[in-house]
């Protein structure tokens, strides 16, 4: 038996950092691609760290968790 | 009467030993003689008689060989040259021949002969026959030709030897043998060369000192001289050699010339420069990096002061400015002093288990900055295991810095880097993409090399000094791991591929890494104690102990500076401290005297931490700093993250 879901491709995850205008430190944030490049999700904030930002990441669904 | 006298008297009346002797004895003594084959043969040449001897050394009986022809004792060969003949015809004319050669036993062996056959002739001079004598020689003749088989593989060897010099001198000076390393160091032939004085090897101003005399004088007088100098090829060109010359003298002790060694050293002298350079280069860098941090410290301390607030928004932009840059020159000291470090052999990991994710995101935290400042995206991909390997985090983290700088550095604005971690047998791998100028295909192996740069940065400022990478490979290498590149050409864009061994299952489990080195900026403010401590700056650079001291000030503290070891040693007493930051490298009492003195203060029960703060950061400066009593040691210029732990953490020194 053959499944009617259609296949869903994982998404390339990009992490970016961000300059803050107002004290010139470096944040981080996330946007999801399809494999044909169009957007997917974003992070829609900046986050203080790294790590808390792939954290945040991984909540979306980044490295399937 | 005398011994002579006696002689003389009874000499006349003594019988003459053939009289005493029974003539049959002479026969027994031929028969029997086992040493000689003794036979008398025909004047045709055929056996008449044989004794033990011959029996013994030729194997044929006497009943098989008397009447035969002695030419059965000689090989074909010179049967067929009628050699036996031509022996009896010399022996019939000259009345004796000798001859040593080759002759066969009964059995066909060959046995090495020395022959006498003497013409027997009776009283009217007829010939009657010949006497033959014969010994086998085949032990001495087997012993010269090994002796000169010895001889001619020696003189084959000697000749052949291509890497040096050797030959022989007539006790004048003149060369009587040449071999191929002689021709090949020299550059003379051996027809060129042979009886030439060997001074044609020397310069000019040796010739006029007499060194050529003075050696040959020295070798004669002590056996052997040896030199070491400059010497002449055929073209003229100097050559740095290495020679031996030894007297040879005869068994009776007569000086027969001398044996010369002569050996090229120029390449290995060239070396030896290099290696004295590449010595003095170190030191200059190690000298060079401490001279560096000294004035980087009061800048980084004025930045870091400046950062609290209060400045315009232009002076906010200058400050920043000032950050950056500085931090960079910081950066390149860091690395001059792992130049040192890897040059001298004193670079380091400590290893405990450690997160692989943890380190990729520890790096990346370190190189925000420079993928903010170019725009650079970073695409990750982290193994969805937990993967540990036994590493020094530190060193992983700067490792995988230095391939996330280099990949932001070639990659145009905007770029996107990928990095990729997975797990694959007994590894895990960690690959860092960039889609920037990539890498000449004949620069792979060199990019490698320490300050060499495989690609010429996109600016030339922050082109860094070209030794990220071989410090990159090194800091892999210490691991257990190794370090690849790859590119598919110029634009391109390049692969670094890190491999690094999993930690072994038994592990103990890893923790999640410290915070980034990015962030000690953040933490100054949140990590700094609830109330202040009394702080006492000792230096002598006015700059370096006012900032410091100014930065400390801005994070809440009470603060002294003094810039020389007495004073610390007055305000110690006066101020009561519950910390002091010294200088070590000082006019006068130094920071280790000073160090020694308040480490008594501490016995005495004063709650007090010793900090030595300088621009020495080798392994051997910190053992030095503890030995002479402080409690522990930051390496200028001073991370604020560092400072901020010294003055709060209450393990490992007196502090309440």
């Amino acid at each position: 038996m053959v499944s009617g879901d259609p296949i869903r491709l994982p998404l390339r995850w990009q992490f970016i950092p961000v300059k803050d205008g107002s004290d010139g430190t470096i944040r981080w944030t996330w946007e999801a691609f399809t494999h044909t490049g169009e957007p997917a999700m974003k992070a829609e904030r900046v986050f203080e760290t790294f790590t808390e930002c792939v954290a945040h990441a991984r909540a979306a669904g980044y490295l399937g968790h | 009467m005398s011994h002579e006298d006696h002689k003389r008297g009874h000499e006349p009346h003594e019988p003459a030993m053939s009289e005493l002797i029974d003539p049959s004895m002479f026969r027994y003594m031929v028969q029997q003689a086992r040493e000689y084959a003794l036979f008398v043969l025909d004047p045709q040449g055929r056996v008449m008689t044989w004794n033990a001897g011959a029996q013994r050394i030729k194997g044929y009986a006497p009943e098989e060989i008397v009447g035969r022809h002695f030419s059965v004792f000689y090989s074909m060969d010179a049967v067929a040259q009628d050699w036996p003949a031509y022996e009896l015809k010399m022996a019939t004319r000259e009345g004796r021949f000798e001859d040593e050669g080759w002759r066969v036993r009964k059995d066909g062996s060959r046995f090495w002969a020395n022959v006498v056959i003497t013409a027997l002739r009776d009283e009217e001079g007829r010939l009657i026959g010949f006497s033959k004598l014969t010994r086998d020689l085949s032990e001495r003749r087997q012993h010269e030709e090994a002796l000169l088989q010895s001889e001619e593989r020696f003189r084959l060897l000697v000749e052949g030897v291509v890497d040096y010099a050797i030959y022989m001198l007539d006790p004048d000076g003149a060369v009587t043998s040449w071999n191929a390393g002689a021709e090949r160091i020299n550059g003379y032939t051996r027809e060129e060369i042979v009886g030439s004085h060997f001074s044609r090897f020397y310069s000019d101003e040796d010739i006029d000192a007499g060194r050529p005399w003075q050696e040959l004088a020295r070798a004669r007088r002590e056996g052997r001289a040896e030199d070491e100098g400059w010497r002449v090829r055929k073209g003229g060109e100097r050559f740095w050699a290495r020679v031996v010359v030894t007297a040879l003298h005869d068994p009776e002790g007569r000086l027969r010339g001398f044996a010369k060694v002569t050996q090229d050293l120029t390449q290995m002298r060239q070396l030896q420069h290099l290696e004295k350079a590449a010595k003095n280069l170190q030191e200059f860098i190690a000298v060079l990096t401490h001279e560096l941090r000294n004035p980087l410290a009061p800048i980084r301390n004025a930045v870091e002061a400046l950062r609290q607030g209060g400045l315009r928004p232009e002076q906010e932009a200058m400050r920043q400015t000032i950050d950056r840059q500085s931090a960079f020159l910081a950066r390149m000291v860091d690395d001059m002093s792992d130049i040192v470090r890897v040059s001298r052999g004193k670079l380091t990991v400590v290893r405990a288990p450690v997160r692989i994710d943890t380190v990729v995101e520890r790096a990346l935290e370190t190189v925000a900055p420079a993928m903010s400042a170019h725009g650079h995206r970073v695409e990750l991909e982290l193994p969805e295991k937990e993967t540990v390997v036994n590493g020094d985090a530190d060193r992983l983290t700067q490792l995988l810095a230095n391939l996330l700088t280099n990949a932001a550095r070639y990659t145009p604005d905007g770029g996107l880097i990928a990095v990729r971690a997975w797990r694959e047998a007994d590894s895990v791998y960690v690959a860092v993409r960039d889609n920037g100028r990539g890498i000449e295909p004949d620069m792979i192996d060199r990019i490698f090399d320490m300050f060499v740069q495989g690609r010429a940065p996109l600016k030339r400022v922050g082109g860094g000094l070209g030794i990220g990478l071989g410090l990159s490979r090194r800091l892999a290498e210490l691991h257990g791991g190794s370090l690849t590149a790859r590119s598919e050409g110029e634009n391109r864009g390049a692969e670094f591929t890190l491999r690094l061994p999993l930690a072994a299952a038994a592990a103990p489990r890893a923790g999640r890494a410290r915070p980034a080195k990015s962030k000690a900026k953040e933490p100054a403010k949140a990590e700094a104690p609830a109330h202040g401590r009394k702080v006492l700056v000792v230096d002598d650079n006015v700059d370096a102990a006012t900032t410091l001291g100014e930065l400390l000030r801005v994070l809440g503290h009470e603060v002294r500076v003094t810039h020389d070891g007495a004073a610390a040693l007055q305000a110690a007493e006066a101020f009561l401290p519950d910390v002091v930051l010294l200088d070590i490298g000082m006019p006068g009492m130094d920071g280790y005297e000073v160090a020694r003195r308040l480490a008594a203060l501490k016995k005495a029960g004063r709650p007090l931490r010793i900090v030595a703060v300088t621009g020495w950061g080798q392994e051997a400066d910190r053992r030095q700093a503890v030995e002479a009593g402080f409690d522990t040691h930051l390496v200028k210029p001073v991370d604020l993250d560092a400072l901020v732990k010294v003055l709060s953490d209450r393990d490992g020194a007196l502090l309440h």
